[in-house]
This record gives C-alpha cells, sequence and structure tokens, in this order.
C-alpha cells in the first residue's frame, strides 16, 4: 500500500474544500473551519496547509474574476484533485477498519 | 450596499507585501483584505488594527516567505564560490592582504584592549545590587572641591533624621595589630562599620551570618585569603583570633570572599562600631568639629542627593562645629568613587577616543585599499556581469571578502592579546576580571562586532566597483571616474588628522611628566633614607621609642650620615590631616591648614630654605609650643612678616596658642598636578612614625647596612623596610606615567597602521600610472621632476590634515593640561613637529614607490601589453 502523508490539519482541509465544492477559496474555507472545529485558525496557517497540499498534488486550483471586494484582488478558487480523493478514501478506510476492530466491551465500558 | 472602506495599516501591509512569495501575494492580500473588511464592521479600528498585525506576525511562515537568494542559484554553492574567489584574491594579493590583515588586528586589538582598560575601569563597585542607591560623604567648604571625609557622628545622624536615608555607616579604622591563631599570624587593619554595612553592600559571605557578626560585641569579619592565613583550611567560624600585643581575644563570625579588585572599598577584617577602639571613641575626635571619617549612606528608591540639599545645610547648620561655619554636605555616587579616587575620568574618556580613533584608521586602511584594487578587479566584475550576475550578488562577494578578512583580523588580534594581556594588566595595574566564559563571550561579541565592520568597510568597495558600467569596462575604460578619488583623498586626510592629533598627545603627555619630574621641588630629595616604624610592632611603645633615640644617635656616627630625624610625613606621603587655625591677633581670620609633627633637624634633612625666621631648636624650651608654616599659609592669613605672630590651633573647646617662628619656602610636598597648599609643622622628637636619614653620595650600602643592622636592636616585629624619598615621590607619577606610556603606544601603533595603508595605496595607484610615468620620461622628464608630480597630491593632503587637526589638538591638550596646578605652555614647535614627522613618515612611504616606479626604464613599463 502506497503510504499517503496527510496530516491531520491537512485532512481537514481537505474534507472542508471537498464539502464547499465550487466555493472553495480562502476567506470561504477558513470561515467553514472556524464554524465546524469551533476555533479559528490564523491565514498563515490555513495558506501554509494549502501551498503544501497543492505540492503534493491533493488540490488544484484556479484564479476567479476580479471584483470591487477585496480591493481588487482575485480569488484563488481550489478543488480537490482525483488523487486527494484516493487519500481520503484510503485515510477513511482505515479509520473504518480500526473502528470496527474494536472490540464492543471496550467502547462499553470506556 | 458597499461594506464600510476597510484600509489596511500601511505599515504591516507593506512589511507583508515584502516579505511575500510574489505568487501567493495577490490571493492572500485578497483574503486578508476580505476577512478584515468583515471584522472591521465588529471592531474598534484601534482593536482592528493590533489583529491585523498579529494575523501579519503569524503569516511568517517560511512556506510562504520570499527567497532572499536568488531562486535559481542554489545558496550553498554561491557562498562556497564567494570563499573561493575571496581566498584566490587574497591569495594573489598577498602583500596587500598582510597588509590589511596586520593593520586590521592591530586596530582590532588595541580597540578591544582599550575597551577591557575603560569597562573595568567602569566597572568599579557595581558588584552591589544597590549600587546605584549608595552614596559616600564628603563635605566642602565655601564651594570648594569636596573631600570625601566627614565628621564621626553624621553617618547615624542621617539615618536618624532623614527618612530618605535608608541606610547608613561608617567605615573606619587605622591601627593594623599583630593577629595570631592556630595556624599563622598575620598583621592587618580592621575597619570599624556600622550593621547596615550588611544591608548596603553586597560583599558575598562564605559562612556565617555578616549582620549578625557585625552587631556583635568581640566578634570580627575576616576575607577568606586571611582566613586561610589565620586559620588553614579549616573553617573559621567560631574560632577565636587574639592579638598578639595586649590580650585582647576575637572571635570569627564570618568570612567573606575576598574583596574583588574592582572595589573601592577594601578591606580584609571588618568588624562592628561596638568594637571601636578607644581612639576612635575619642571624645577628642569623635565630635562634630574633627572631619576624618569614611562613611556611606543609601538612600530609598525615589530621593535623589538634589532633593536632600536643603534638609542636609540644615543638618550641618544645627549641628556642625564651629557653629556658623561655611561647610555643605555633597554625596558623591559610589559609582562614580572610583573616578574621584583614582582622578582618572579624563584618562579613561581619552582612551576610549584613541580606541575609537585607532579602530577608525584601521578600517579607512581597508575602504582605501578595497577601494584602490578596484581598478584591478574591473574586468573580473564586467565578466561576472555579462554573465548574468545580479548587481545584489557582486555586491555580496565583495561583502563576503571584508568579511572574511575582518573575521581572521579579529582572530589574530584575539591570538595578539593572548599575549599582550599579562603585560596590559602589570602596565595598567589592574586584573581583568572576566571568568572563562565571560571571555568567550567577549570573543563571540567581537566576532560579531568585527562582522558588521566588515559590513561596513565592505560596503563602499562593493558598491563602488558593482557600479561601474558593463560597456565601459569591457571597452577597458578603467578610468579614475568609477574608483572615486575624492572620497578616498578624504579619508586618507582623516587618517592623516588622527595620526597628527595623536602624535600632538603623545608629546604634550611626555613633556608635562618631564617638567614635572624636572621641575625644581624647593627640597632635595636625593640621597634620603626613610625607615618606617610602626607602634603596633613594639610591646612597650616608651620603650621601644627610648631605644629609637638610641638608634638614631648611633646612626648620626655613622661615617656618611649627615642627618638623622623623626617626622611623621615626608614629601609624597602627607596624610590628609587639617586641622583650623585662626591668627590670635584677628580671631575672625581662620584657616584650615594640612599639619604634621617633625622632628628639629627634618628642613636640614630636607634642604629647605626658610624664608623668614628661624628653624626649630631643641636647647629653647619655648619651641614646644612653636610652630612652622610654609609661604602659601603665611599669604593665607595675609601676613608680611611672622613678626609677633601667633596662631591658634582648634576650636570647639578653646583653642592652644602656638607661636610660628618661621617660614618655609614653598616646597613640593605633593604631586605637581596639585598646587602647594598651606602647611604646618609642630615639633616632636619622639613620636614620629618615620626615620629619616640624610646621608652622602656613594654611601648608600654602608648607610643601608648600618641602619638594618641597628633595626635589628629594636626588636620589632615588622621585618626591616625602607624606601628612598626620590623614589617614593617619583611614584607619584605613575599615574602619569602609565597614561604616558600607552599614549606612546597607541599613537606608534596608529601611526604605523596608517602608514601602512598609505604605503599599499599609494603602491597600488602608482603602478596604475606606469605607463604615464614612461611617456614622461620618454618625454624627458627628471627623477626629481617626476618624483614632485607624483608626490605632490599626498603631501597636500598631510597639509590639509595639518590645518584640520591643529586646533582640534590644541583645544583638547590644553583641556588635559588645565588638570595640572604646574603645567607647560603649549608650545606651537609641538604642533610643527607632529606635523613634520606624519609628513615626513608619508614622504618615506610614498618616496620609496615613487623612486621605484620613476627609475624604471621607460621601455619596459611602455611595451608591456
Amino acid at each position: 500500500m502506497k503510504k499517503t502523508q496527510l496530516g491531520e490539519f491537512e485532512e481537514i482541509v481537505l474534507l472542508t474544500i471537498a464539502v464547499l465544492h465550487n466555493d472553495a477559496y480562502g476567506v470561504s474555507i477558513k470561515n467553514e473551519l472556524e464554524s465546524r472545529l469551533g476555533y479559528g485558525t490564523s491565514v498563515g496557517a490555513l495558506q501554509t496547509a494549502l501551498k503544501r497540499l497543492e505540492e503534493k498534488g491533493y488540490l488544484d486550483s484556479a484564479w476567479g474574476e476580479t471584483s470591487n471586494v477585496r480591493g481588487g484582488k482575485r480569488k484563488k478558487y481550489y478543488k480537490i484533485t482525483a488523487s486527494a480523493q484516493r487519500a481520503l478514501q484510503e485515510i477513511k478506510d482505515i479509520r473504518a477498519q480500526l473502528w470496527s476492530d474494536i472490540p464492543s466491551m471496550v467502547l462499553k465500558y470506556m | 450596499m458597499r461594506s464600510p472602506q476597510f484600509v489596511p495599516p500601511r505599515l504591516p501591509m507593506r512589511f507583508f507585501r515584502a516579505i511575500c512569495k510574489a505568487d501567493f501575494l495577490e490571493e492572500i492580500e485578497g483574503d486578508l483584505l476580505e476577512i478584515y473588511e468583515q471584522k472591521a464592521q465588529e471592531n474598534s479600528p484601534s482593536k482592528l488594527r493590533w489583529l491585523f498585525i498579529w494575523e501579519i506576525t503569524r503569516l511568517i511562515r517560511p512556506k510562504l516567505l520570499k527567497s532572499f537568494i536568488p531562486s535559481s542559484v542554489n545558496p550553498f554553492f554561491m557562498f562556497q564560490d564567494h570563499f573561493k574567489v575571496s581566498y584566490r584574491n587574497l591569495r594573489r594579493q598577498k602583500g596587500y592582504t598582510l597588509i590589511n590583515l596586520l593593520g586590521l588586528s592591530l586596530g582590532i586589538a588595541s580597540a578591544i584592549l582599550l575597551f577591557l582598560v575603560v569597562s573595568y575601569e567602569k566597572s568599579f563597585d557595581g558588584f552591589h545590587p544597590n549600587s546605584a542607591r549608595i552614596y559616600k560623604i564628603g563635605e566642602m567648604e565655601n564651594g570648594g572641591e569636596p573631600d570625601y571625609l566627614t565628621k564621626t557622628p553624621l553617618a547615624p545622624k542621617l539615618k536618624a533624621d532623614l527618612p530618605e536615608v535608608v541606610a547608613a555607616t561608617r567605615f573606619a579604622g587605622w591601627d593594623s595589630p599583630w593577629l595570631e591563631a592556630e595556624h599563622g599570624r598575620i598583621q592587618e587593619t580592621i575597619k570599624f562599620v556600622d550593621e547596615d554595612f550588611a544591608d548596603m553592600f553586597g560583599f558575598a559571605v562564605l559562612e556565617g551570618d555578616l549582620k549578625q557578626t557585625l552587631a556583635t560585641k568581640g566578634q570580627m569579619v575576616i576575607a577568606e585569603k586571611k582566613a586561610r592565613e589565620l586559620f588553614g583550611d579549616d573553617s573559621a567560624v567560631g574560632k577565636q583570633v587574639k592579638e598578639v600585643l595586649g590580650d585582647k581575644t576575637w572571635i570569627v563570625g564570618a568570612v567573606l570572599q575576598d574583596i574583588p579588585t574592582h572595589s573601592t572599598i577594601q578591606f580584609s577584617i571588618l568588624s562592628g562600631w561596638s568594637n571601636i577602639p578607644d581612639y576612635l571613641a575619642d571624645p577628642e575626635l569623635a565630635n562634630w568639629y574633627n572631619t576624618f571619617m569614611t562613611a556611606y549612606v543609601m538612600l530609598d528608591e525615589y530621593a535623589t542627593p538634589q532633593q536632600l540639599a536643603d534638609k542636609l545645610d540644615q543638618i550641618v547648620a544645627d549641628n556642625f562645629l564651629p557653629a556658623g561655619n561655611a561647610t555643605s554636605i555633597h554625596l558623591l555616587p559610589l559609582k562614580s568613587s572610583r573616578a574621584v579616587e583614582a582622578n582618572n575620568d579624563m584618562v579613561i574618556n581619552l582612551l576610549g577616543i584613541v580606541a575609537i580613533i585607532i579602530l577608525a584608521i584601521a578600517s579607512v586602511n581597508y575602504v582605501n585599499l578595497a577601494s584602490a584594487q578596484a581598478l584591478v578587479r574591473i574586468k573580473e566584475v564586467t565578466i561576472r556581469k555579462v554573465l548574468g550576475s545580479s548587481k545584489r550578488q557582486l555586491v555580496s562577494q565583495f561583502l563576503a571578502e571584508a568579511f572574511i578578512v575582518n573575521f581572521l583580523a579579529t582572530l589574530a588580534a584575539w591570538l595578539m592579546l593572548f599575549f599582550a594581556i599579562p603585560y596590559m594588566e602589570e602596565i595598567f595595574s589592574i586584573a581583568f576580571t572576566y571568568t572563562s566564559g565571560g571571555w568567550a563571550v567577549m570573543v563571540g561579541a567581537t566576532l560579531f562586532f568585527s562582522m558588521l565592520l566588515g559590513m561596513a568597510s565592505g560596503l563602499f568597495p562593493a558598491l563602488l566597483i558593482t557600479s561601474i558600467k558593463a560597456t565601459d569596462g569591457l571597452k577597458g575604460k578603467s578610468s579614475n571616474k568609477g574608483t572615486n578619488p575624492v572620497f578616498r583623498k578624504w579619508l586618507l586626510t582623516f587618517q592623516f588628522a588622527a595620526s597628527i592629533l595623536m602624535i600632538v598627545g603623545t608629546v604634550v603627555i611626555w613633556k608635562q611628566i618631564t617638567f614635572m619630574k624636572n621641575q625644581n621641588l624647593n627640597f632635595d630629595d636625593s640621597q634620603v633614607l626613610v625607615v618606617p616604624l610602626s607602634e603596633q610592632d613594639f610591646p612597650d611603645i616608651e620603650k621601644a621609642m627610648q631605644r629609637v633615640k638610641v638608634m638614631q644617635e648611633a646612626l648620626a656616627t655613622e661615617p656618611g650620615v649627615e642627618v638623622v630625624t623623626r617626622a611623621q610625613n615626608v614629601p609624597g606621603r602627607y596624610w590628609q590631616n587639617y586641622n583650623r587655625f585662626s591668627d590670635k591677633a584677628d580671631p575672625t581670620i581662620v584657616h584650615s591648614l594640612r599639619q604634621s609633627y617633625v622632628g628639629a633637624d627634618y628642613f636640614p634633612a630636607l634642604g629647605v630654605s626658610f624664608v623668614e625666621g628661624r628653624n626649630f631648636d631643641t636647647t629653647r624650651a619655648g619651641d614646644t609650643a612653636a610652630v612652622i608654616i610654609n609661604r602659601k599659609a603665611m599669604q593665607a592669613f595675609g601676613w608680611q612678616n611672622i613678626e609677633d605672630k601667633t596662631l591658634c590651633e582648634g576650636g570647639q573647646n578653646g583653642c592652644t596658642l602656638y607661636k610660628v617662628i618661621g617660614v618655609t619656602e614653598d616646597f613640593h610636598y605633593q604631586s605637581l598636578a596639585g598646587e602647594v597648599q598651606p602647611l604646618i609643622h609642630f615639633l616632636d622628637n619622639m613620636y614620629g612614625s618615620l626615620i629619616v636619614v640624610r646621608f652622602q653620595p656613594g654611601k648608600t650600602s654602608s648607610v643601608l647596612a648600618r641602619v638594618e643592622k641597628e633595626w635589628n636592636g629594636l626588636e620589632s616585629l615588622s621585618s626591616f623596610d625602607y624606601f628612598f624619598l626620590d623614589q617614593e615621590f617619583a611614584g607619584m607619577y605613575r599615574e602619569q606615567e602609565r597614561i604616558g606610556i600607552s599614549a606612546a603606544f597607541f599613537s606608534i601603533l596608529a601611526i604605523v597602521i596608517a602608514s601602512l595603508g598609505l604605503f599599499s595605496v599609494a603602491s597600488f595607484l602608482i603602478r596604475r600610472k606606469r605607463k604615464e610615468i614612461g611617456i614622461r620620461k620618454v618625454m624627458g622628464a627628471s627623477l626629481s621632476e617626476l618624483s614632485v608630480s607624483l608626490m605632490k597630491g599626498y603631501l597636500l593632503l598631510v597639509l590639509v590634515a595639518f590645518t584640520i587637526s591643529t586646533p582640534a589638538s590644541y583645544y583638547l591638550m590644553s583641556e588635559f593640561l588645565q588638570g595640572f596646578a604646574y603645567h607647560i605652555a603649549l608650545d606651537p614647535t609641538i604642533f610643527v613637529i607632529a606635523g613634520g614627522l606624519v609628513l615626513l613618515l608619508a614622504m618615506i612611504s610614498v618616496g620609496l614607490i615613487v623612486l621605484r616606479a620613476a627609475k624604471e626604464n621607460p621601455v619596459l613599463a611602455l611595451r608591456d601589453e
């Protein structure tokens, strides 16, 4: 099995981008993350994760249209790639496998 | 609806734009603006600003940062290349590299050394945690110079009366009894202090309780070294110390670490005030009249001496005797007491200036040489440019070179210092107190500093060279335009001016020292042997003094001995012992005179002449109530002669009358740095603590042997000790000589460094003129014409430097001479000599090169292609 290199934060970012579908850009990702995680992240942390994911080939990006807000700066939209999909699936499977293998009494008396 | 416009803070935004990778800038900036437009609705502008700054701070991540090294070049290889090219270049120019390194390392070494000396002097008394709040008490009369001595009851009084004074201690005692314990015997002065001493000063306690010991009767505190002499390696606390003479015993209560050399408060044994000996408790002495006590106060955190001035004046008015005197109390910050004691504030500042000048001269050498060399490296730079090197890369190449040279020079400097420091400690009579860790930090700090220096001195040549146009460089247009000769000329001028300044300084200092040594002292200090006696050395003082008297009579019969007498003080060793005297005819005329007791033959023994009256005469009964004053004292009382003049000594309970029988010439009983002060002598043939022997030239060894033989008959506890008066007196100029030696040393160094620099720059530039010289020769120019045309530029710079530095050095030196009561006049020849010397050195440095260049066969120069 090929090793999937995804940190926890990176995984959540990828999933969030998938959730946002066609509307995933810096600010929307940040807002979505904050509402789901319940705590804020810095622009720096998010951008670092995005750049790293893009380098690993898990994200595609494309420039949006120019608008009047954002000081006239374009948005950059992110989309997850097929390999990201595979990687996420793999992680999910491993986790599901682990969950199903936990003896039921462990969960009961935890 | 438009959201309220958010204007991002300008500075953080600019910072962000400067550091963010260009590819990410638009996206991230857009995101930031969007987020903060949102937040602008919920937060106040000032809070928003801080949030924004915090956000920017958290954007500083390696992933998002711009690369500051051109991305196409692997930084490691680039630096490797820098080092390689620098190394080759330094190797190719061996001579220049050597000169550069030598000059720089000498400069750096002397700067470090002087810095060490200066910081040592400034480090005095700084180790007490409360150092900034402690003051030494001084008194001044009629607003004159303060003396840092005061009266016995003052310190406790200040603490009791002024809430601002949180602690106060006296520090007194001058008896040095012989002490004995199980392991050994020492003679040591016991200093008596108040309990507060323990709270005020931060001397490290090794064993026992300092405060408790000072509060206990019969206990003493000993410094480690003396404790070891008394008790060996055993613990001293709780043990007994016995005074050898008499039956007094002490208990050791605490042991202190040895007092650091950078403390102005020096002692080996301390005891609490409750243990003071009789002489300190004597009401004749310990009153509001006699000023002889050293004392310190500690103020609370907010008080300043200025605030206390009125209260202090009130205390003087209420207590000081005699009433109505014009004394005022002066509080001297503890940290300043070293400068006052050693009287070297100006010297230390001077040394600091010298350090900076030398460093500047050495750096200027580097700048000069490197920019002169630019001429040779134009081709290299041009080729690099053509091959696509950016300006930044080129500059960093030259900076790397400066950096390497400075780094090596600093290492060499420390190597030199490693050998020089022991000598330096001896010359300045100091001991640097750094630990090995402290030294490591020092080395690190200087390396770091030298790199900054390297950057600074490398920047100018780097920018100069890289600013040459590639097209010009390729065409071989190595015009002088690019190498800025004007700037270089100013730098050379600066070096000459600094050299002249330092030569003037050295000459003036030495002339002043020689002047003081050769000045007529109004007494004859040669052929005088002095033997100190100490009361502490004899079990029975009366019997001992009888024996000394016999010894004096025996010595007088020794062939070669001219006069034998006794004295309390001799020139160079007059105590700060003052008393008040009033004119009996007009008791309102009161003067404070320095006093001393001398044997009847004291003045003849020293060859002091009388301007009025006569010497003491033991055959006249009245002479025990007679005094001899000096000319200054007579002037102070405004007398024309001493007919029927009587002085009244003392003040508080009536005074004692003394008839003035003679006035001596103003002989210099202290260093010529100070004016001769009024002086008064009483007659005392029995108890003077010095035996003074004047002998004939050539009899030194036989007289000395006889004195030692007689001494052994005295059965003193101390071994035989003596000094010659002329040596002792010359010793007072040791501090000045020390300055003189260092001034001479460092100015020679500065001049050597500057000459080296001039030599190499000139040889470089003149070599560039080979063809010009060749053509001139072919056109028939003579050797002397050539030399003049090549040298006149440099000599002109010396003249400019001379005009600049003369007023500066005149000003500095007259300030310096103000510190001496008797000083030389600033002779214009000193300046001329200094200027001439620098001119001569410049002529030699340049002349050597010029001659070689001018003598060359023009064919060789012109054929060279």
